[in-house]
């Protein structure tokens, strides 16, 4: 071996592989996932920053009327004040900080849960108030007389009210002849004016809120349905088309505590299957174990486990970059430019992302060529990109918020800075060295994005580079191994052979 | 098939992949710490001059932008010149222009205005053609009136001649034209035109436009090979001097035949391409080989 340094990598295998077996042999921990939807990790964070004295706030809780079962239950508080309270089979959380008089510090309380089996399971409190909404201010177009016979039609024709109208408001053309609203409502609008509708027929609904369960979430991302009560019968009723196919859903919360304690509070909610628990499940004593519990990241709370599940994919994106420039020979925007471009299609998916980052370049392009005739001096001009990206981005989070495209609205990760730099090295380049190289730049960027975007997102790698993440030693040393590869890049055989058969 | 076949194949002809390159030859053989050496053009410069080689005359150095503002009076001076940046690469952020009357004009003749050259002197300033992009300075120099003898050999830019420097021997050279694709720059990715040259006559040998052989230049259609260069001996010895300056044991050297003053040394480079290969038809390694040299 010419460099004696070369045994780091094998060594480091060895360590990883060493690890990996003690896991697996001893330890009992599984190489490939398990079916994690039946078991939630749900979280909420209560900021106490800028929270007003004699502040009480509540917080609907699972409770024992819930079809999911508890597994785990945890409060942490930073000013003594919490208790949970049941009434009528719902639980409550209440906090307060009246009486203290120095200041609070960053977090009022945080409360996690883990749950299995966490579907639509909550009944709805009998003693829900009215929802003070004034439908005429806030829906201006509506004529409660269209609608009033529309219902009329419906119990006519035996039908379920609740379910007949649900149908309807999810067609905005059904929406528009039957109440007279010809503005485009987002969801959660629609939900309110469905709860007031059939409370005036005599149903117990309520707005309910949850996540889409396949997808883990950190702050945003919530449905709204309604759910709906007459009789001794529950409906759950979806004004989206695509979660209306039995798609589950974890229910959280009833919209008009939900207001009473989310307005003028700081507070995140966070979800993620909690693969720990299903992960160890066969060996609990393994929970026991010291080596484990140095180790393990499943046991940090669910919003920083969010970061690292994304952190953790970077190394493998960062070896493809390194095995497709060292060993194929592409040539792309910036050296982790595409791994940055591939965790913002991990956010909103492969077809939001490419529509949005080519939006996102065109624009940007066409501004750039704007400026360009001001003669900016670079410092400022990349500026002014920036800027216009990041503008770009609120008013597509804005215009999805307002027709429901849920992936839209969350692009908030998509890389701004390297959008700018992209723009700018494309403006540059397309002067320098023309179109058609750009363009073969721009479409390999866009390439190794989607390949290391697919591979991210593939359940057992996901699973591998969180649950094993000793795993990222072995990677450090194929990239020490790829780093010393002193031979033909794939492009080179292209471009040397006319050549060589010469 | 193809691809063990054109491995083999490229294994056997002694072609120098990046890879190899990168690994074998640049971090064998440059450390970092000479890297600016030849990363500044104003330091290479300086450094050519201390050892006897001659360069372009410096005229003028622009550090900051105040001085921007009153570059017209500075310009205004010379019939002739090039703006650099002082760490660009691959022949970005050079512009040459000719005077007369104060107004400034590109080689094609074009009119350049001031606030242009000021425009592109602020972006020189901050960074845009530097490498990694940090702020750089711009100079202005003499511009080199290419030898008449050869004149057929460029459109409109000026060629400039590449010699690949091996521990202070030469290995490979090549002579780059402009043409018309490439901008009038002697930049191979850019369209320009590679000619080999044979290290012992100075001779020219194959022509490459990509990586096509060509006979003729594609705009003035001038036969490009058996020409022989000119004061080639000189050219040959200022190139292998650049290794004490630079003290760089694996480069590529750059100069121009000025009508006038002979051969030049515009800059060095530690990180030459390998299109040089195609050029000369033979691979780095095969001919590091037949040179009895070792890496």
């Amino acid at each position: 071996m010419k460099n004696k340094f070369l045994i780091v990598p094998y060594l480091l295998f060895a360590i990883a592989i060493g690890m990996l077996a003690y896991r697996h042999f001893v330890l009992k921990a599984e190489f490939l996932p398990v079916i994690t939807n039946d078991t939630w990790k749900l979280e909420v964070t209560v900021d106490a920053e800028e929270l007003a004295s004699n502040k009480v706030i509540k917080l609907n809780i699972p409770s024992t009327l819930s079809k999911a079962r508890i597994i785990q239950e945890g409060y942490s508080q930073t000013v003594q004040g919490m208790t949970v309270y049941e009434s009528n089979g719902i639980r409550t959380l209440v906090w307060s900080n009246r009486g203290v008089e120095n200041s609070i510090p960053e977090k009022a309380f945080n409360y996690s849960v883990v749950l299995q089996q966490g579907t639509s399971g909550i009944e709805i409190p009998s003693n829900l108030s009215q929802l003070s909404v004034d439908l005429v201010a806030d829906f201006p177009d509506y004529q409660p007389e269209l609608l009033t016979k529309y219902i009329r039609e419906i119990k006519q024709a035996k039908k379920n009210v609740a379910l007949e109208l649900g149908e309807c408001f999810a067609k905005s053309k059904c929406l528009e002849s039957n109440t007279g609203i010809t503005k485009s409502i987002s969801i959660r609008k629609k939900a309110i004016l469905l709860v007031n509708v059939l409370r005036q027929n005599n149903f117990k609904a309520a707005i309910a809120r949850g996540f889409y369960p396949e997808k883990p979430t950190k702050d945003t991302n919530f449905i709204y349905w309604v759910r709906a009560e007459k009789e001794q019968k529950t409906y759950n009723v979806f004004l989206d088309s695509e979660i209306s196919n039995g798609q589950q859903v974890l229910f959280w919360d009833f919209l008009d505590e939900l207001n009473q304690i989310s307005n003028p509070v700081n507070m995140h909610y966070s979800m993620l299957p909690d693969e720990n628990y299903n992960f160890l499940k066969p060996q609990k004593e393994v929970l026991h174990s010291k080596f484990f519990d140095l180790i393990s990241l499943h046991d940090l709370p669910a919003s920083v486990q969010v970061v690292y599940r994304v952190m953790l994919l970077i190394p493998l994106g960062a070896l493809i970059v390194a095995f497709t420039r060292i060993i194929i020979g592409v040539s792309a925007f910036g050296t982790f430019m595409s791994v940055l471009v591939a965790l913002s299609f991990n956010q909103v998916g492969l077809k939001v992302g490419l529509s949005l980052l080519l939006i996102m370049i065109v624009a940007g392009l066409i501004f750039r060529g704007l400026m360009s005739k001001m003669r900016l001096l670079s410092v400022a001009r990349i500026s002014c990109t920036l800027i216009f990206v990041i503008m770009s981005i609120a008013v597509i989070s804005k215009i999805s918020w307002n027709f429901n495209l849920v992936e839209g609205f969350s692009a908030t990760l998509f890389p701004i800075i390297v959008i700018s730099m992209i723009i700018e090295r494309m403006s540059i380049m397309i002067e320098e060295a023309g179109i058609k190289p750009t363009i073969k730049n721009l479409i390999n960027t866009i390439i190794m994005s989607s390949i290391i975007h697919l591979i991210m997102t593939t359940k057992i790698v996901q699973y591998w580079s969180f649950s094993f993440w000793e795993m990222h030693i072995v990677i450090m040393g194929l990239l020490m191994l790829i780093g010393r590869y002193n031979g033909y890049r794939l492009s080179e055989l292209f471009r040397f052979r006319n050549l060589v058969n010469k | 098939m193809f691809f063990l076949n054109t491995l083999k194949q490229l294994r056997e002809a002694g072609i120098l992949g990046i890879n190899r390159r990168n690994i074998d030859f640049i971090q064998k053989y440059n450390r970092r710490k000479y890297f600016p050496n030849v990363d500044s053009k104003l330091k290479s410069k300086l450094l050519a001059q201390q050892v006897g080689i001659p360069v372009p005359e410096l005229y003028y150095v622009i550090e900051s932008y105040f001085q921007i503002k009153n570059i017209h009076e500075v310009l205004s001076k010379y019939a002739s010149f090039v703006i650099k940046p002082e760490h660009g690469s691959g022949g970005k952020g050079i512009i040459v222009l000719n005077q007369k009357d104060g107004k400034f004009f590109k080689l094609s003749g074009e009119e350049v205005g001031l606030e242009k050259i000021k425009e592109h002197l602020g972006n020189t300033l901050s960074g845009l053609y530097s490498l990694g992009g940090q702020p750089d300075r711009a100079f202005v120099e003499y511009k080199v009136d290419f030898d008449p003898q050869h004149s057929n050999l460029s459109f409109q830019g000026t060629p400039d001649l590449r010699i690949i420097i091996l521990k202070g021997q030469p290995v490979m050279s090549m002579m780059r034209l402009p043409t018309q694709q490439s901008g009038n720059k002697a930049n191979l990715h850019q369209g320009a035109v590679g000619v080999g040259i044979d290290l012992e006559t100075g001779m020219t040998t194959f022509a490459i436009q990509g990586s096509s052989l060509i006979e003729y230049h594609p705009d003035t259609k001038a036969k490009l090979s058996g020409i022989k260069i000119n004061e080639w001996e000189k050219i040959i010895t200022y190139a292998e001097k650049c290794y004490e300056v630079f003290k760089l044991g694996y480069m590529g050297v750059d100069l121009v035949l000025d009508e006038k003053l002979g051969p030049l040394l515009l800059e060095a480079n530690a990180r030459p391409g390998l299109s040089i290969q195609i050029a000369n038809q033979c691979g780095m390694l095969k001919r590091i080989k037949d040179l009895n040299l070792t890496y």
